[in-house]
């Protein structure tokens, strides 16, 4: 029994804690940098106040239990997790017992602030409320421990195509720019649609300001910077689908400048969000050739991440401080009215040279695993 | 002939392979070694998957570092346990491997079809065995025009009709072509009725004849 618990602690507590380590970071500097304690009490103060505001913490609970049981269904598709599926042949009492423990882990930020919220409403006497949190909480545990139990006990099932899938497979074959969007897509789908939706809300609040106030084409540079630089999650996995995943890639001899296509269509098809944006919003607050200027400005800083990964075998997390202070240095030159198109050819230059440079000696490190 | 000069493979500081000089004539050799003593390493080096130092040569003229285009349109390989992106079919790592390696439509199809492979050509990879996913990666070891073709643990998984499907090819392109054969296997090769033209075994950080 302890076995068992030590091992869902190492393969799923473990491994989700490392994976989000940047997404608790986010969140506990959100609430550490941007609220004071006295906020906090406020908060908690009318969530408790309320059944119905008591709904706001308990539907964030439930979305992080859906995070929290979408990432153990996906780690225990993988291989070398298949062994855990003995954990299945167990007595009925010793698998739940185990699969609680860990996710009594899992879902530890959910019960330390559902303790915070309890002791506000205890101390204000809100009883009915008192009584709620724990119910939720008791709920949203047994949820997440039948949904892993269930999948244990179902084990692998054979992929059934539907038959439109066949349909399109049988009659369309995926050209290589299509890869990645789509393995993306599969696999990380709301970072995808987060980081579409951050860089779009952007642009569509920059265009926003043009309309009630006159500014020249550099508020529209600073907002394709932080817009394209949001990417960078996406580059990275890009960089790493195209030499890790896919690395019987690195095997074809396809010419450099090959390569390159595939990665402005691929490219392309990652940032048509934004380009709509660009094109929809922003043709009568900038010229024809500040816009153009501003979308290449905005692939070319795609660009030159991707380069730098040859170079640097960065994880996402250390990747974020150089996108930070790339997007300071770009603000900066931005401002001393460095055209779109000077910026453009520097960091294109850049990226190509570093991605060209390093192509065929970089290394994936021997702790990434092959997806 | 595939040349290695002052051949070696590091991972961080530590030394996985070193070798110093060794020459390989078209023919089929058998690479020998325990589990962890450096074949998959040798073998993804030779592929251009890993970087490596030293010297990799065909026919002096084409070079892993000097000509990696040429060098990769004349060297193949297939890994122990190929993994592909779960939504890929066969079919469409087919037609974009195969037009990279330089294979023509009709090659792609008659190999696809020699390996059975054409059989679940639209299946995504998520839905197809382990053994299915072997034979759709010994099938892209065999397209455009290799010299050298490399093949990691090639019986593991594979059926007993597949296993001879990929005896006769290995044997057919070896004396047709003059293909350079690297095969890896803890199965006895001998019984294969594949002419060997060599065996090294890989222990202690290096190569050995025998």
């Amino acid at each position: 029994m302890k076995a068992v618990t030590t091992i869902l602690n190492k393969v799923l507590v473990r491994e989700f804690y490392l994976a989000n380590a940047t997404f608790f970071l986010v969140v506990v500097g959100l609430a550490g940098g941007f609220m004071r304690s006295i906020d906090h009490i406020i908060l908690a103060e009318l969530l408790v106040s309320s059944p119905v505001l008591l709904l706001i913490p308990i539907g964030v609970w439930t979305v992080y239990s859906f995070k929290v049981t979408r990432f153990n269904r996906a780690l225990l598709k993988r291989g070398e997790n298949e062994f855990l599926y003995y954990v299945s042949t167990l007595p009925v009492t010793s698998q739940v017992t185990a699969l609680a423990k860990a996710l009594l882990l899992q879902l530890l930020p959910i019960f330390l602030y559902a303790s915070f919220l309890m002791a506000t409403a205890a101390k204000h006497s809100l009883y009915f409320t008192l009584f709620l949190i724990p119910v939720a909480c008791v709920v949203l545990l047994c949820l997440a421990v039948t949904d892993l139990f269930v999948v244990l006990l179902k084990g692998h099932r054979e992929q059934k195509l539907s038959a439109l899938a066949r349909w399109v497979h049988a009659r369309f074959t995926k050209p290589y720019p299509l890869f990645f969007p789509e393995w993306i897509v599969r696999r990380s789908p709301w970072m995808a649609i987060g980081t579409k939706l951050a860089g779009g809300l952007l642009l569509f609040g920059v265009a926003q300001v043009y309309k009630t106030d006159t500014y020249d084409a550099r508020l529209l540079g600073m907002g394709v910077v932080f817009a394209f630089a949001a990417n960078v999650n996406m580059i990275w996995e890009m960089h790493r689908f195209d030499n890790h995943h896919f690395d019987i890639n690195r095997n074809l001899p396809i010419p450099f400048a090959r390569r390159f296509l595939y990665f402005l269509m691929t490219l392309a098809i990652l940032t048509l969000p934004e380009a709509g944006l660009l094109i929809s919003h922003f043709t009568t607050a900038v010229s024809w050739v500040d816009l153009v200027g501003a979308l290449l400005f905005g692939w070319s800083i795609t660009l030159f991440l991707y380069g730098w990964l040859f170079r640097h075998t960065y994880g996402p997390d250390q990747l974020h401080a150089i996108v930070f202070f790339t997007c300071i240095l770009l603000v900066v030159l931005i401002l001393f009215k460095i055209p779109f198109l000077t910026l453009a050819f520097i960091n294109a230059a850049g990226g190509l040279y570093l991605w060209r440079k390093y192509f065929y000696t970089f290394e994936i490190p021997m702790n990434e695993e092959k997806a | 002939m595939l040349t290695l000069q002052n051949f070696s493979k590091h991972y961080g500081d530590a030394l996985a392979l070193t070798i110093p000089s060794l020459q390989l004539e078209p023919g089929i050799y058998w690479i020998k070694g325990e589990n962890g003593s450096g074949k998959t390493t040798l073998f993804r080096s030779l592929t251009g998957l890993l970087p490596c130092e030293g010297q990799v040569t065909f026919n002096d003229n084409v070079s892993l570092k000097d000509t990696p285009l040429a060098y990769r349109r004349l060297v193949n390989y297939s890994e122990a346990e190929p993994l592909y992106p779960d939504f890929l079919t066969p079919k469409e790592l087919v037609r974009f491997i195969g037009q990279a390696k330089g294979a023509n439509r009709e090659q792609q199809d008659r190999l696809a079809a020699r390996f059975g492979i054409d059989q679940f050509f639209d299946k995504p990879c998520g839905a197809c065995s382990s053994g299915m996913l072997k034979k759709v990666s010994l099938t892209l070891a065999f397209m455009g025009a290799p010299k050298v073709i490399i093949l990691d643990e090639p019986l593991i998984t594979l059926d007993e009709a597949a296993r001879r499907i990929l005896f006769a090819l290995i044997q057919q392109y070896s004396e047709t072509q003059d293909v350079i054969f690297l095969l890896s296997s803890h199965q006895l090769l001998e019984d294969a009725q594949l002419t060997l033209k060599g065996i090294f075994t890989i222990r202690d950080k290096t190569i050995h004849a025998g």
